[in-house]
């Protein structure tokens, strides 16, 4: 809220944190992707594509409803889209060999309800029958769409960006949460000159266009209906739809080109920042690339992982089988708990946050001591804490030393009195390395008397890992009966023409060996 | 209902799931309201299930419910053999009982009938190569599906108890693509049993009958957050907090009171409230000033000992204890997340709602308030702002939750509505006079 | 429009007005709009302001299609649907169509009939369970009239009825042309499909109560949806949604609406003309959210005023709830140190400064 109220103080929007917690990937590995939709229908009605500061691909249809014209303009982006994204992916296992943290390529989409088009796609083609000579270029593009939906809900993903969420996780604008996810109005706010009054005024006016993939009532009342109206009936009355079709397809091009241009814009905004990147997206990335590998390239190729699971195409709405969702779920939850541990060891803004709230400390060193016995080595440290100020603190918390991820100790005991908080530590992880920082001691060198050290909370992201890969190996066990699912059945879908589409779910694949 | 009803009650519930599982029945959820006994029903049932020659696993949610479970069992069935099954390099605790072995290699897990307490965080690490015959969850509805699955090595057979009116797991990560999953990795674990139609009928149902905890007359005030229905085992009148100060009349009589203060007009504190933390130290006071407590033909004056203080907010607490001074250190104050399992006779709880003027669904969780009001075996004393039931009454629940999840947003305001509305039908909503001046 | 039909239109439109007063309950100008069927975008338009909520043909289009298509050829595909999520035992059987002739029905003209008609198969299944159609399209109820608010009618969507030898059990259903997302599905139209769900719940209670039908004939607790599988035009429906407590909403609701506008609503609007309804409703105070940017024609007037007065409300619902009644000007006064005059202000400059 502070943050909030100081920009609007100053009149412009300010930079959240001291450094950028995003990879952004240099423009020639960037495809930045825009939808319309006809309000009402799942599915584009015009798709625009291309690198920034290029001029992008852009393509419609006359009528969003026709089924077989959409699939063709989708037929027409998915193989860029496919090219693009597994150009930058590893292309052997993570697990023999490490992926190239530079090698990441992105896909940029204005705002999450263009993500949510991914979703519309992977529901509409990941297991199509239809289609005809693009019917598997279509499957693809609805596997990948699903993927690349599924992967935005990781914290820390890395390859697909919310444009308007990146922004707004990167800059505090003086405005209501409801108007920061229009990315137009943000981009007023950032990139027009001037005091707040004129930022203001550029963001208003910029939100009175929409963003989002339906487009404004109001373009669809006038010219479209009846653009659209008029391409029908010459086809129907076997006339010539092609004036109709054309004058569409400008309108639909200036819609969609706009969209697109903003997402351009918010990463020509990113890229100009004079905030580093966090060196903790390093590893983020990283995480991201094995997450392709194992959840879209690995089932591309058709692996069984032994951690992972078997090669099954995810269903659009849920993970059936108890072990894909528990697998999955536990794996985002690692995610999660990992990703403030990777970032905020070089980051002073974030750390600072998590002093405020009881998610990090600085302690004096009072006590240095080795309560080992024989060869082993258990380094303690008693600390003295501000008791004045929030913590999280209790036995058996884990903590890491700020600056030198990796180094771990739990805290076995807490002495809390008016005047003070005596905490003692007993070093668990890389005991005998030196920590990192200004002194690069051994925890049990009594060097660190006296010194002020800070800390922060650790994870339980390893724990977390080893716990999604158990969940394959528990569907041996006596329980499975219970924890592992029910059986299910295909859904079938009945399009207008009374054609039947089948969408089987995970159960049937990796239960009965059903191949998609 | 008499004593001896409720206690044939409690027995024929014992009796039915060791039925059910003497005859190979594969899963129970049992259901138990706060102070119920439910440790105490499950080490009644697991030791005679045991004593036929069952080899029976029991999971904790930490480890120092796993150290309470193996105490109570050596006192009430010391001719039952248990096991801890604990981490290496966590060393039993100076009083840990010596009747109980101590292991930490699963090669050392005893394969004979008897008892075999850990973590369920221990358990979802373990390979067994000979499963257990049964698996008994103790807090049951701390335990998420994900961490259920892990433990499908360990048995085939599963026995869930727990308090579902308590905070529910702290879900982090955004969960939308499961909530629609027959197995949510993320949900309770024996809610997820108890929605899948398919397990009805393998599935011994059950709830505790009765509440042991609470004073007879606030037993009805926490009923609105549960599902299910129970009695009171404290008979009616036994238990009181008896003081000089008009505001403590309901506490005379067992029934909760909630002391408010007004509304400043340009809205309340919103997390640290030094009015109600001030007024909370003057209950204090004046309960350490010559309050009785009755606890059946036993009374006595209030010591600070006996004392709980809870508020949500970990900074709000900190005020607490500062206002409180000195005696803080005898009182314990902290967030009903922590009071969880512990009790006090006398509680005195800041209403989660206070200073809420436009509650999100997190704060209509029931979850809090009824902890809150569930903690004291004499009297309850809330303190609050006095805009929270005109909060209420103007709240319109939504909704939003994926389909086929339950209306939490709606339950809850539901819950908080009738509890509030309980506490002015009971003439318990006094306005709080600073008597301190 | 005379008072008259402007009452006439208020009894037909209940569902959609009370929904707009339970997105902002506490804006005074909200509640006058709904209480007298003030509609904002004309409120708005006499503001001078644009109104930005019109509806796409092609939604209105596709919605229409969708809802007739659940219906033809005895419901096969709603029933199909419904069977396959349990809310109907397989095979079964009949379908009633109780929708008036302009909203695609064949058969019941208007109103008064579409009444008689609801009344009539109530009191049928009630009398011969066993022949009841399975399906009943269009029912209409109404809820009694209070003081302030008019005579409610209501057009329930969907039911389904099911026969055991407890009785007959009537489970409401909604049907929305959006898309079945599972957990993604969009909360805000989740939330409004089962509210107005429970308004059907509610209602539907009401009428068997009134024609002393229950518990020979009940309303389920819960209810189902029907949606659209992303991509198609195939129905998706999810069942067993509970709508106790939607439905609790829907009576609490109706309650407090009348409540609080009995002490704003004056004795001489129920003889005024639109125009002097619409210039009451803008010269009534105002309750200014973010929530009110997602439906209200007149938000960008509040946030006008909001901005002239420093309200911290133009920063969004987080920071009002914790700025309360301060002004930004003050909260940043805090910020930069001056001393808090009570204890909100130390509380908001604890927080303030601790976040620095």
């Amino acid at each position: 809220m502070a943050g909030t109220l100081e920009a609007w103080r100053m009149g412009r929007p300010l930079p959240r944190y001291d450094t950028l917690h995003h990879a952004i990937a240099p423009a020639d590995q960037v495809l930045i992707v825009a939808f319309v939709r006809m309000a009402g229908e799942s599915r584009p009605w015009a798709i625009a594509w291309g690198a920034p500061g290029a001029a992008p691909s852009i393509a419609s249809v006359p009528d969003g409803r026709v089924r077989d014209d959409v699939a063709g303009l989708c037929a027409a982006f998915a193989g860029d889209l496919i090219a693009h994204l597994s150009a930058g992916g590893p292309h052997l296992d993570p697990a023999t060999t490490a992926p190239d943290p530079m090698a990441l390529h992105q896909v940029w989409l204005p705002n999450g309800q263009h993500i949510a088009m991914l979703h519309q796609v992977g529901y509409t083609y990941s297991q199509t029958r239809f289609g005809g000579a693009n019917r598997d270029l279509l499957r693809a593009f609805g596997r990948i769409a699903g993927w690349m939906f599924r992967d935005t809900s990781r914290v820390g993903n890395q390859h697909i960006v919310d444009a308007s969420a990146l922004l707004t996780a990167s800059y505090v604008v003086p405005a209501q949460r409801v108007r920061t996810a229009h990315l137009g109005y943000v981009l007023g706010w950032l990139t027009t000159d001037g005091d707040r009054e004129a930022r203001l005024a550029a963001a208003m006016a910029a939100e009175r266009l929409t963003v989002s993939p339906t487009m404004d009532p109001a373009t669809e009342r006038e010219p479209l209906a009846g653009l659209v109206d008029r391409w029908n009936d010459a086809r129907r009355a076997d006339g010539n739809p092609a004036a109709a079709a054309a004058q569409i397809a400008t309108v639909l091009d200036g819609e969609v080109r706009r969209r697109w241009r903003l997402a351009e814009q918010a990463y020509l905004v990113l890229t100009a920042d004079d905030r580093p990147v966090n060196e903790g997206v390093t590893a983020l990335v990283t995480e991201s690339q094995r997450e392709f590998w194992y959840q879209y390239l690995r089932i591309e190729q058709r692996h069984a992982d032994p951690d992972q699971g078997p090669a099954f195409i995810a269903h659009p709405e849920t993970d059936f089988h108890g072990s894909s969702a528990a697998s999955r779920y536990l794996i985002h939850e690692a995610a999660d708990e990992g990703y403030i541990g990777h970032l905020i060891h070089h980051d002073h803004a974030l750390f600072q946050e998590a002093l405020d709230d009881g998610r990090a400390f600085q302690a004096q060193v009072l006590g240095v001591d080795d309560a080992g016995t024989g060869r082993s080595t258990a380094p303690r440290w008693v600390l003295r804490l501000d008791p004045t100020l929030p913590h999280r603190l209790r036995e058996t918390t884990r903590v890491a030393p700020l600056g030198s991820r990796g180094h771990e100790a739990i805290v076995l005991v807490l002495n809390a009195s008016a005047d003070d908080l005596l905490v003692t530590i007993e070093w668990t992880a890389r005991k005998t390395k030196p920590l990192l920082g200004p002194l690069q001691a051994l925890p049990m060198d009594h060097m660190w008397l006296g010194m002020t050290v800070r800390f922060v909370l650790a994870d339980a992201a390893a724990l977390t890992l080893r716990r999604s890969r158990r969940v394959w190996s528990a569907a041996a066990g006596p329980g499975a009966w219970l924890t592992h699912g029910a059986p299910t059945a295909p859904i079938e879908i009945t399009g207008d023409d009374d054609r039947v589409d089948l969408v089987l779910d995970d159960i049937v694949q990796i239960a009965d060996g059903v191949e998609v | 209902m008499s004593l001896a009803a409720i206690d044939s009650e409690y027995l024929t519930l014992q009796v039915g799931l060791v039925e059910h599982f003497a005859a190979g029945g594969m899963l129970a959820v049992i259901k138990a309201p706060p102070g119920s006994g439910k440790t105490h029903t499950l080490i009644e049932v697991l030791s005679e299930l045991a004593a036929g020659g069952m080899r029976i696993a029991v999971a904790a949610q930490t480890n120092s419910q796993a150290d309470d479970v193996c105490h109570r069992w050596v006192s009430s069935h010391p001719e039952i053999r248990v096991t801890r099954f604990a981490s290496q390099g966590l060393a039993p605790a100076p009083d840990f009982p010596r009747e109980v072995s101590w292991v930490s290699a699963t090669s050392e897990l005893p394969t004979a009938a008897g008892i075999t307490v850990a973590t369920t965080a221990k358990w979802s690490l373990t390979n067994v190569t000979d499963p257990f015959d049964l698996l008994a969850i103790d807090e049951a509805w701390q335990m998420g599906w994900a961490d259920l699955m892990q433990c499908a090595l360990i048995s085939g057979r599963f026995l869930m108890i727990g308090d579902p009116g308590q905070i529910p797991p702290v879900v982090a990560v955004d969960v939308r693509r499961w909530e629609t999953s027959p197995r949510a990795p993320h949900l309770p674990a024996p809610d997820v049993v108890l929605a899948e139609p398919s397990l009805a009928g393998v599935c011994f149902r059950g709830s505790l009958p009765a509440c042991r905890r609470l004073p007879h007359e606030s037993v009805p005030f926490v009923r609105p957050f549960y599902d299910f229905d129970f009695h009171a085992y404290v008979p009616p009148g036994a238990r009181a907090v008896r003081m000089a100060a008009a505001w403590a009349e309901p506490l005379a009589l067992g029934v909760p009171v909630a002391l408010t203060l007004p509304t400043p007009v340009a809205g309340p504190p919103v997390e640290v409230d030094h009015l109600v933390a001030a007024a909370a130290s003057d209950v204090v006071a004046q309960l350490l000033d010559g309050a009785e407590l009755r606890m059946g033909v036993q009374r006595r004056q209030v010591r600070p000992a006996d004392i709980g203080v809870t508020s949500s907010h970990r900074i709000m607490n900190a005020a607490l204890s500062a206002a409180l001074g000195v005696v803080a250190n005898e009182v314990r104050v902290d967030t009903p997340e922590r009071w969880q399992g512990l009790e006090r006779p006398v509680m005195i709880a800041v209403h989660p709602l206070s200073g809420v003027t436009e509650p999100s669904s997190f704060d209509l969780e029931t979850g809090r308030l009824c902890v809150m009001a569930s903690r004291h075996t004499a009297g309850l004393i809330l303190l609050t702002r006095d805009h929270v039931g005109e909060t209420l009454r103007s709240f319109v629940p939504s909704a939003g939750q994926a389909p086929g999840r339950p209306d939490v947003v709606g339950r809850g305001h539901d819950a908080h509505l009738r509890f509030w509305d309980a506490l002015a039908a009971a003439g318990s909503l006094r306005a709080w006079l600073d008597t301190t001046g | 429009m005379e008072v008259d039909e402007l009452r006439e239109e208020a009894r037909r439109n209940t569902r959609g007005r009370f929904e707009q007063w339970a997105k902002n309950p506490t804006c005074e100008a909200n509640i006058l709009s709904a209480v007298h069927n003030v509609r904002l975008d004309k409120a708005a338009s006499a503001a001078g302001l644009a109104p930005g909520f019109g509806q796409s043909p092609f939604a209105i289009a596709r919605g229409n299609a969708f809802e007739a298509g659940l219906f033809t050829a005895d419901a096969a595909a709603l029933r199909a649907a419904l069977e396959r999520a349990g809310v109907l035992p397989a095979g079964s059987r009949g379908l009633l169509d109780l929708r008036l002739r302009q909203n695609g029905g064949s058969r019941v003209s208007g109103v008064d009939a579409a009444l008689f008609e609801t009344e009539a198969w109530l009191r049928a299944i009630a009398a011969d369970p066993w022949q009841a159609d399975s399906i009943v399209a269009a029912p209409m109820v109404r809820i009694p009239k209070g003081v302030i608010l008019p005579e409610a009618l209501l057009i329930i969507d969907a039911v389904a009825v099911t026969v055991s030898a407890e009785g007959v059990r009537l489970t409401v259903g909604e049907i929305k042309v959006f898309p079945d997302r599972g957990g993604h599905t969009d909360p805000g139209q989740l939330a409004s499909a089962r509210a107005q769900a429970g308004v059907y719940r509610h209602a539907l209670g009401l009428a068997l109560d009134h024609l002393g039908l229950t518990p020979r004939v009940t309303a389920a607790d819960d209810g189902f949806l029907v949606f659209t599988w992303p991509g198609s035009n195939a129905p998706s429906v999810r069942a067993r949604e509970d709508l106790t407590y939607q439905a609790r909403r829907a009576e609490r609701g109706f309650a407090r609406l009348e409540e609080v506008a009995q002490s704003i609503v004056r004795d001489d609007d129920f003889a005024a003309d639109n125009p002097t309804l619409i210039a009451r409703v803008l010269a009534a105070p105002t309750d200014y959210k973010e929530a009110c940017l997602s439906f209200c024609d007149l938000a960008p007037r509040c946030h006008s005023r909001a901005m002239a007065a420093d309200e911290p409300s133009v920063l969004g619902d987080d920071v009002a709830r914790i700025l309360g009644g301060m002004t930004i000007a003050r909260a940043l006064a805090l910020m930069a140190g001056v001393a808090p005059a009570d204890d909100r202000e130390a509380d908001v400059q604890r927080r303030l400064t601790q976040a620095r």
